[in-house]
């Protein structure tokens, strides 16, 4: 923010100290410049204030927290710190736990990903076709979304343990009547369920804006050119929406490296390890192993990742975009 | 004109940020994950209110009510000092940050054994030995909090941990005593077995409960061999496997987990066991003495008492744990030191501490006072028959170095889920005591 606001101030007011004399047409071009320059430092202090929180409670912690320890074996136990250079990382590598989480994140987040995504497009498309109730199919599929994951755990956890034995039993579907966190698979299952509950009503939403802006002449032309329904979506409603589909992936992809309370409050990475995610698996080496400078390595390790995932992703889907 | 309003704008701005990044009110919870930790004073320990406040922070605890009941009593009775009790449920993640931050709060919760004599040698606690609940505490508790002949922690409550069982449908069954041997115990599940009820109920959704359950029996099995067992492990030569008796305990420990269990036993936590058993649907669970009010809550009718482990096929090696339940303990840099004397010393009064902690409670205090026994169906009485017989022994899990609990719960999760071999669990659990020793 700040960069961009001095790009956009910098110029400006070097022409404005450095413009022309003399003449009317240059005494108007130099007032204009002027004004841009006054214009660009009002724009710099409104963005100053967040650029200096962020400065302080993002970059500054990370880098000089996060990143510092990373190269430490801190214990506060112990009331040591000692440097370790690349010890730390070079243990990652070998740390079973570790990639044992980051494969089970990679695995949730695709799943998460793709049939949040799949659904949320489905909804959107079904509530935009609907005449009447839009708002209400709307609100009711963003409830969710503003529950706090923590609470939404703990409320799926019951429903899972309590509710659904009791409504499969009475049905007598006594074949679906399983142990959700009796295993591996369906716990996994457990939390990818209740993780794309919670973040559909957001998607949902970004796909409405999305479809609402695609231009209805292009539809109608189609349909004049003997173009399907199903043709429509696929060869125009789809391309049209891609920026938003950009969007979307990027979010969930991001949500989904980053999940921890749903599935904290669910089964705290169990059954044995088969739901710990790089997160949690993070969270324990701090605070239970008690290895801070590792549980930093891991962070920034993991956000390095992230980043490369997520840049690959935006390369990728930007690509399809198209203007309408 | 503009440059001058935008100046005035931001300044506006950055004020109001400064504002709401303040120190938070006294009774603000603590939650780590909200970022809302007090700010550090000089000497690194709570600022929040005054010298005359006292912020005790303890662990999830069912018996909230009787904690709450604590702060009002001591309020009335102290009002020149204001107790502010907290409830947290991450628990020790919080007290690791506050430790990281040194910022502990005034008074916290804390287990005895090797938690407290951790953080006494390195300086982390303030010294209690002059207090008068000292000369109170018998010589087994007070060396659970004492190191280096000095004493740390306040023992609140002590507590046995064994087999509770339901009566009406051990004589429904026809067992006529509780089983004294691993025969006589596989027996009785049969026989319940036949009656159509689950012989045990579990928690296994509930990471704390199989750890404990686990650590009572092996400690028990190991009994004498326990201290011996201790060292070898902190010396980084020993292995669970090298000792026959941990094998027994696991004969127990599967009966109980793996075989006889209540239907869905890894979808079952805490609540729903002790439900489960209270409403008559299994006949046995394990855990300690204070869970007998969180029972009698559900059903207060239910006539149960308590039996020690059954570990091998002699009756003399059925036995019980017994320690020290939880304890609390100050910082070695306490802003309040006057204060939280008078918090210590009101915690043995007789009609202050000791009364919540046995009648509210329903706990044992670690100093004598006369039980309200009717109040805990036969629990109490088997258990202390047990206790004053001398059939008990310390709990090994208060012996385990800081963070092997957080590190075997999800290993004993995967092995009553059928994932590893017995001799599998023996190496996790090894390598997660072992690679701990240094912290």
């Amino acid at each position: 923010m700040l960069t961009t606001g001095f790009m956009f101030a910098a110029p400006a007011c070097l022409q404005g100290i450095t413009g022309y004399s003399g003449g009317s047409e240059m005494t108007s071009m130099k007032k204009s410049l002027s004004d841009q320059c006054s214009r660009a430092w009002t724009y710099i202090l409104f963005i100053l204030p967040g650029t200096f929180l962020y400065v302080l409670f993002v970059l500054f912690p990370f880098f000089g927290g996060t990143v510092v320890t990373s190269f430490t074996k801190w214990s506060p136990l112990k009331r040591s710190s000692f440097w370790v250079g690349l010890k730390n990382y070079q243990d990652i590598w070998t740390n079973e736990k570790f990639l044992a989480s980051f494969s089970v994140t990679i695995r949730y987040m695709l799943v998460v990903v793709i049939i949040t995504n799949l659904l949320g497009l489905l909804v959107a498309l079904l509530i935009e076709g609907l005449k009447r109730g839009k708002s209400l199919f709307r609100n009711v599929y963003f409830i969710p979304y503003i529950i706090s994951p923590y609470l939404g755990g703990f409320i799926w956890l019951f429903m899972f343990t309590a509710v659904y034995p009791e409504i499969v039993g009475k049905l007598g579907w006594t074949n679906l009547d399983i142990s959700w966190f009796g295993n591996d698979v369906s716990a996994f299952w457990a939390v990818s369920i209740v993780t794309i509950w919670q973040q559909l009503g957001f998607i949902v939403v970004m796909y409405i804006a999305g479809l609402q802006t695609v231009p209805q002449d292009i539809l109608e032309a189609s349909l004049i050119d003997g173009a399907t329904g199903w043709q429509q979506k696929l060869y125009i409603t789809i391309p049209a929406i891609a920026n938003v589909i950009t969007i979307n992936l990027f979010l969930s992809i991001t949500n989904a490296f980053r999940q921890f309370d749903i599935i904290y409050a669910m089964t705290k990475g169990g059954p044995g390890y088969a739901t710990r995610v790089t997160t949690m698996d993070i969270y324990m080496t701090a605070f239970s192993d008690q290895d801070y400078g590792l549980a930093c390595a891991k962070a920034v390790v993991f956000m390095a990742m992230i980043v490369v995932i997520t840049f690959l992703q935006l390369k990728l889907t930007s690509r399809k975009e198209v203007e309408v | 004109m503009k440059k001058v309003l935008s100046l005035m704008l931001t300044a506006m701005l950055l004020l109001g940020t400064m504002t709401a990044c303040g120190s938070p009110s006294a009774s603000a919870p603590i939650n780590p994950e909200a970022g809302n930790s007090p700010a550090l004073e000089e000497d690194g320990t709570d600022s929040i209110g005054d010298e005359n406040t006292i912020r005790f922070v303890m662990w999830s605890d069912t018996c909230w009510d009787g904690f709450q009941a604590m702060e009002k009593d001591f309020n009335e009775k102290h009002p020149e000092y204001n107790l502010e009790i907290e409830m947290n449920s991450t628990y020790w993640e919080f007290i690791n940050a506050r430790l990281a931050a040194n910022n502990l709060p005034d008074v916290f919760d804390l287990q005895p054994g090797n938690r407290t004599w951790s953080m006494a040698r390195e300086g982390l606690l303030y010294d209690l030995s002059d207090q008068k609940f000292v000369d109170m505490l018998s010589d087994s508790v007070k060396s659970t909090i004492s190191y280096e002949d000095k004493v740390y922690a306040f023992p609140m409550a002590v507590c046995y941990l064994g087999i509770f069982y339901n009566k009406d449908i051990f004589e429904q069954a026809g067992i006529e005593s509780p089983p004294q041997t691993l025969s006589e115990f596989r027996e009785a599940c049969e026989k319940i077995k036949a009656l159509g009820i689950a012989p045990v109920a579990v928690s296994h959704n509930t990471q704390w409960t199989i750890h404990h359950e686990l650590t009572a029996m092996i400690g028990t099995a190991l009994d004498e061999k326990m201290p011996d067992f201790v060292e070898a492990m902190n010396s980084g030569e020993g292995s669970y496997a090298d000792w026959p008796e941990v094998n027994n305990a696991l004969e127990l420990f599967d009966m109980m987990c793996k075989e006889y269990t209540i239907d869905k036993p890894m979808d079952s936590d805490y609540s729903n066991k002790i439900a489960q058993f209270a409403q008559g649907n299994a006949a046995m669970y394990v855990n300690g003495s204070w869970t007998v009010m969180d029972v009698m809550a559900i059903n207060p009718d239910l006539r149960f008492g308590v039996f020690a482990f059954p570990l091998s096929e002699d009756p003399e090696d059925c036995k019980m744990t017994w320690e020290a339940e939880f304890c609390q303990a100050s910082p070695a840099n306490v802003r309040n030191p006057d204060a939280i004397r008078v918090f210590y010393d009101y915690l043995v009064e007789q009609d202050g501490g000791l009364y919540n902690v046995a009648e509210l409670q329903g706990r044992i205090p670690a100093i004598d006072y006369p039980m309200p026994s009717e109040k805990l169906s036969d629990t109490f009485e088997d258990g202390m028959a047990i206790v004053n017989a001398g059939k008990t022994v310390p709990w090994l899990l208060y012996q385990m170095p800081f963070g092997t609990e957080d590190a075997d719960w999800p290993v004993v999760q995967d092995y009553v889920n059928g994932k590893m071999t017995r001799e599998e669990l023996l190496s996790k659990l090894d390598y997660e005591w072992i690679s701990r020793n240094d912290f």
